[in-house]
């Protein structure tokens, strides 16, 4: 922004997680708008995607967007960084969940609990997580590629299949179980210190249990790419990545592939556990076949979309997944009340909507869609597949390598080369 | 301050009791065929009418579509009046969440997209069609009523999201697809004082708790 931003005088300069001025900048106004959300202020109300985001309707989406995001950075590492592929991330956020279930849930005559807060259970979800992708990662020294990838789907259906065998841990197949609520207390007191599930009073304004909620996971989230985005920058993380490039290279050169490949798996599982735990606390709950080879591929879907390899790219790819088939939804009820207005542009959103059976349209608004028009509803699905195979042929780096050709553009601009 | 402190007159339950017998008789009206359709809302109303018996001795229901022996005395009338309202005219009922003086708002939880599209996609529309019935024979208790359907995708999460944020705008769900996507609804119904007619045979809706605020349709896989 100022003078050369990249003319480095220090090694410390150069090396610093956010060397330029503008990323500094523009970090700290995502923190802000990001923080201020939930309120409904009158200037963030006016920026225009953050309109109608900070409803409190998209509030739980935005949550939940959230919560899959520290999941995606977990696969950020295991997939992007250190190049396993793994389509066993549902697994590994089950594997979370339970554990916490265990450590923190209330026990009945038929379900194992031991009703600990929320300090013991979370950190227990992470480790527990962490100690399977320690029991995995060894298979991920002997396979590569494809193979790794269908071990790694055979792990979803295993735990699938363990959640029926422990039904005291798991709640029975199809039906599940209570997890723990969000709510920090010091120990099993009834009264907790901050109760996520009920408005409340902070300082001198009132703000919601759903505000809560946002907030406490965004601390969570902006920790969590605390931790992975320096995990790129030191020594694992450039061991990871050699390992990415060329694995039998990089042991040549004298990287154990054993011993980092273990921690690309550890450190994945790790964060796959605590957005685990989350989720499933979040929602309230869930029955153990959330944790599907369809959830897996979601996230594969937000690696690369976003970009893999890269914090920021993930981070915006977890949106983009999560948020548009509301947006989706939206927009399409926005055209369809285009057209009935009188207005120049109608005939145009006319075409595109239909509304029922009797009206021409490529994207019906009525519930109730067979055949040709496409129901609002399947078109996110429609999209999100097309855009993985978009991306796969056209833009292998993701959303944050088509930022990084129109930043070197304009960077650039007018000279084009 | 809960909900529960700021409700006055009856309470959501009550309401909606009266509400289902007047619907149970002009279903009745409708005839008995074969059809997927008239046989989900004839057993809607069967069950029904056997709740509004009860709603007169103020007990709380766990009905079964079995006992249709009350469905003969309704079909004298054709229409939608009924022998428990008729004492009570339109304008005196007390309203609550849901319901304003000229619309009845009735919610929907559907998988209209998913495994069991196909299927509930004709359901919801053979919803529809009982509901445009009922609204062009004058609705119920002068009131139209309106549906507000959401897509649950057969996903549990989305389930549990569709139904928080339609918690404060309906009546009742008259429809709730899946066994599991109810049962984990099912004790916010009861803290809410909302009911739900489950999309769904599990046998567990007859029992205590889990079943309390489920309207059953038809007879559940273990009897």
């Amino acid at each position: 922004m100022f003078g050369r931003p990249r003319l480095y005088t220090s090694y410390q300069a150069e090396t610093a997680i956010f060397p330029t001025w503008t990323q500094r900048v523009a970090l700290v106004l995502l923190l802000i708008v990001a923080v201020l959300l939930p309120f409904s202020l009158p200037v963030i109300n006016q920026l225009p995607i953050i309109r109608f985001i900070g409803d409190p309707d998209w509030i739980r989406l935005l949550t939940q967007a959230v919560i899959f995001a520290i999941a995606a950075l977990g696969i950020n590492l295991l997939s992007g960084v250190a190049g396993q592929v793994s389509l066993g991330h549902a697994f590994f956020m089950g594997v979370g969940a339970y554990p916490a279930v265990v450590l923190g849930g209330q026990s009945s005559e038929n379900l194992w609990g031991l009703g600990l807060p929320m300090w013991i259970w979370l950190p227990g979800a992470a480790v527990g997580a962490a100690l399977v992708g320690i029991i995995v990662s060894p298979a991920a020294v002997r396979l590569r590629g494809l193979y790794l990838g269908i071990v790694t789907i055979g792990l979803v259906f295993i735990g699938i299949h363990l959640s029926k065998v422990f039904p005291k841990i798991s709640g029975g197949a199809e039906v599940g179980r209570e997890f723990p609520p969000l709510e920090l207390k010091l120990w099993k007191e009834s009264d907790p210190i901050i109760d996520f599930s009920s408005d409340g009073h902070w300082l001198w304004f009132d703000i919601s249990a759903n505000a809560k909620t946002y907030l406490f996971c965004l601390t969570l989230l902006v920790v969590a790419t605390v931790v992975a985005k320096n995990l790129i920058r030191t020594r694992t993380g450039r061991a990871l990545q050699a390992i990415r490039d060329r694995d039998v290279a990089a042991e040549v050169m004298g990287i154990p592939e054993f011993k980092y490949k273990l921690i690309a798996f550890a450190g994945s599982s790790a964060f796959a556990g605590v957005a685990g735990a989350l989720f499933a606390s979040y929602i309230g709950k869930l029955p153990p076949e959330t944790w599907d080879l369809v959830l897996s591929v979601e996230f594969i879907a937000i690696l690369l979309i976003g970009g893999a390899g890269t914090t920021a790219g993930v981070l915006v790819g977890t949106l983009f997944v999560v948020l548009s088939p509301r947006f989706v939804e939206d927009i399409s009820g926005w055209m369809g009340g285009q057209a009935d207005t009188g207005n120049p542009f109608s005939k145009i959103w006319d075409l595109f909507i239909s509304t029922g059976p009797g009206d021409f349209g490529f994207i019906s608004t009525s519930d109730v869609a067979p055949g040709f028009p496409l129901p609002v509803n399947r078109l996110d699905e429609l999209i999100y597949g097309t855009l993985i195979v978009l991306f796969l042929l056209f833009e292998p780096l993701g959303l944050y390598g088509i930022w990084v050709k129109v930043r070197n553009y304009w960077k650039g601009w007018p000279f084009s080369y | 301050m809960t909900r529960s402190q700021a409700r006055t007159g009856p309470t959501r339950t009550a309401k909606v009791f009266a509400t289902l017998a007047a619907l149970a008789l002009v279903v009745a009206a409708c005839g008995d065929d074969d059809d997927d359709a008239e046989d989900t809302t004839a057993t809607t109303a069967a069950a029904a009418t056997t709740a509004a018996p009860a709603t007169t001795e103020a007990s709380s229901p766990a009905t079964t579509a079995a006992e249709s022996s009350a469905a003969p005395e309704t079909t004298e009338a054709s229409a939608p009046e009924t022998t428990e309202a008729a004492s009570v005219a339109p304008e005196d009922i007390a309203t609550d969440i849901g319901v304003t003086d000229s619309t009845i708002t009735v919610g929907m939880l559907a998988d209209l997209s998913g495994a069991f599209a196909p299927l509930v996609t004709e359901i919801v529309e053979a919803q529809k069609v009982y509901w445009d019935n009922v609204n062009a024979n004058g609705g119920i208790a002068g009131r139209e009523v309106e549906l507000v359907i959401e897509d649950t995708g057969y996903d549990v999460a989305v389930t549990q999201e569709k139904y928080a944020s339609l918690r404060d705008k309906v009546a009742i769900f008259s429809q709730s697809t899946g066994s599991p996507h109810t049962a984990a609804i099912a004790p916010d119904l009861v803290k809410d004082d909302l009911i739900a007619i489950p999309l769904s045979w599990y046998s567990g809706w007859a029992f205590g708790e889990l079943g309390q605020n489920a309207f059953e349709s038809y007879t559940n896989y273990c009897f």
